[in-house]
């Protein structure tokens, strides 16, 4: 609350266009909050050194956004990325959820295998067991593959009630090559979802 | 017939050369606590005002000077009476008037007084007090010329000295105080020493502040616009999915943060020196208070249209009311 109050400080100031009063904003804000140089935290899932800061080296699976903030009932958007991947055909994605507190409410493809070709997309849910599976992979022997990081789904997400809900990708989750050989997979980041 | 023009002509002559009135010579007054050059004017024109009474013939100051160098004399030092008798003797008048004018405060007091060359004995003595302007005095020796010469003042002049009471204080109005000046500086730097009459202070402390305050403004608009910046690119930062630019942005947000964090540490001594600047000039104010006697003082004093003034004629203190209706 208090950087979001200084940000928007700092921003009227910066729309003040009159010298003299400007001058004298400046000057008593300076004489009376003093200049606070707020820490630097550099948090984004998919900046890959901000993720092994977290612990989470690459190729990794990550959410996007990884933090929500809602109101009981409403939905959120969330995308699986992965990240830092090389020579990926396929995948099998399998994440866990607060079947209490949350329900998919639908699974759509990610633009990872999407910009490459026309890929298998599956997903199945599995309410009782909290539990989300996706398989999505490149058909043919022409099949591409991919690397670096994208979205490979992204979900939609209602919030049944208050509480905090943590999205998290199991170990049954796992990335193969053209020959269907298993990749190795280091990281797995995860989400927080609190309804209020 | 001829005979009886050249005794009637004679008659005038033999009047002017009979004059009997007394001879008199002015030694320059003495200054104490006044320029001499304001006692010497005062002299000449206390000179000028004791000819124009005419109850005494005056040495002229050229022939009187012209003597006195001839015979080896300085006017200038010669206050003691035995100085003045001698002087008197070379100028072959006979009597001597010499003086004084003082200044004590805002107090003015002329002492004066004629004495025989002959005797040394003192034949008429005047002093007087005046409250005011040292140009206010020209109007008192004109009055001291006549009554020294055992004459009242003319009408004019003592109705000149009323209406000429120049209002001037002799008591001060509310003193400045030390505790006045601090204050002042206190609320805007230099301003104490402004008011204490230390101009050349007052503009240190001031130019000081200001270029601290200069400095300061700079810094923590470098900072503000840094701060504004910086938490822009985080915003971007944390939204954006595209790996290059989320390298971007990161970097941008590093390269304001590290500017804000300069401004900031700028800013922040700047601040602690204005602080000190401050500080200092509040006690400088304290410590050296109010200038005693300044003409500042006075100034402001008299801006004010209520005065307490002495009236040297009644010898009284007037409250004078005075403000002007143009020219």
């Amino acid at each position: 609350m208090k950087k979001y109050s200084s940000i928007l400080f700092a921003r009227s100031i910066n729309l003040i266009k009159q010298p003299i009063i400007r001058f004298s904003v400046v000057l008593l804000s300076v004489f009376f909050t003093s200049c606070e140089v707020p820490t630097e935290s550099y948090e984004n899932p998919l900046d890959e050194e901000s993720a092994e800061e977290d612990g989470i080296e690459t190729p990794a699976l990550v959410f996007f956004p990884d933090e929500f903030e809602v109101t009981a009932g409403s939905s959120v958007s969330v995308q699986v990325y992965a990240l830092g991947v090389s020579g990926v055909a396929g995948a099998h994605i399998q994440l866990s959820y607060e079947k209490s507190l949350i329900s998919i409410n639908s699974v759509n493809v990610g633009d990872l295998f999407a910009s490459s070709s026309e890929p298998v997309f599956i997903f199945e849910d599995n309410p009782e067991e909290g539990k989300l599976d996706i398989y999505t992979s490149f058909l043919g022997s022409d099949s591409a593959t991919i690397s670096g990081t994208g979205s490979i789904a992204t979900l939609v997400l209602g919030t049944l009630t208050s509480g905090t809900s943590i999205l998290s990708y199991t170990s049954d989750s796992e990335f193969v090559d053209e020959n269907d050989n298993l990749l190795e997979l280091n990281g797995f980041g995860e989400g927080e979802i609190v309804a209020q | 017939m001829l005979r009886f023009l050249v005794i009637f002509l004679s008659i005038p002559l033999t009047i002017y050369s009979q004059d009997s009135r007394e001879t008199v010579a002015i030694l320059d007054f003495e200054g104490r606590g006044i320029s001499q050059l304001e006692a010497q004017t005062l002299t000449d024109r206390f000179r000028t005002a004791l000819a124009s009474a005419g109850a005494l013939r005056l040495v002229e100051r050229q022939m009187m000077e012209e003597v006195l160098q001839e015979q080896g004399f300085q006017q200038t030092g010669c206050t003691s009476d035995e100085c003045a008798v001698e002087v008197g003797q070379l100028l072959g008048v006979q009597n001597m008037i010499g003086g004084a004018i003082g200044r004590v405060g805002k107090t003015f007091t002329i002492d004066m007084r004629m004495f025989s060359v002959q005797t040394g004995e003192n034949i008429r003595t005047k002093n007087v007090s005046y409250g005011g302007a040292v140009d206010g005095l020209i109007i008192e020796i004109e009055i001291l010329a006549y009554e020294i010469s055992g004459l009242k003042a003319p009408d004019p002049l003592i109705a000149k000295r009323k209406a000429g009471i120049v209002a001037q204080p002799i008591v001060t109005g509310p003193s400045k105080t030390r505790f006045g000046a601090m204050m002042r500086s206190m609320f805007i730097p230099g301003m104490g020493q402004f008011y204490s009459g230390r101009k050349k202070w007052g503009y240190i402390w001031l130019i000081s502040e200001l270029g601290i305050g200069g400095g300061l403004y700079l810094f923590g608009s470098q900072y503000l616009t840094s701060f504004d910046a910086y938490n822009t690119s985080i915003d971007q930062y944390r939204n954006e999915t595209d790996v290059d630019m989320i390298a971007e942005y990161k970097a941008e947000a590093q390269g304001h943060h590290s500017d804000m964090d300069a401004a900031a540490t700028q800013a922040e001594t700047l601040a602690y020196a204005a602080a000190g600047v401050w500080a200092a000039n509040v006690l400088h104010a304290l410590i050296t208070g109010p200038k005693k006697d300044d003409d500042e003082d006075t100034a402001s004093f008299q801006s004010s249209p209520f005065r307490l003034v002495y009236d040297p004629s009644t010898g009284a203190s007037l409250i004078n009311f005075s403000f002007s209706i143009g020219r």
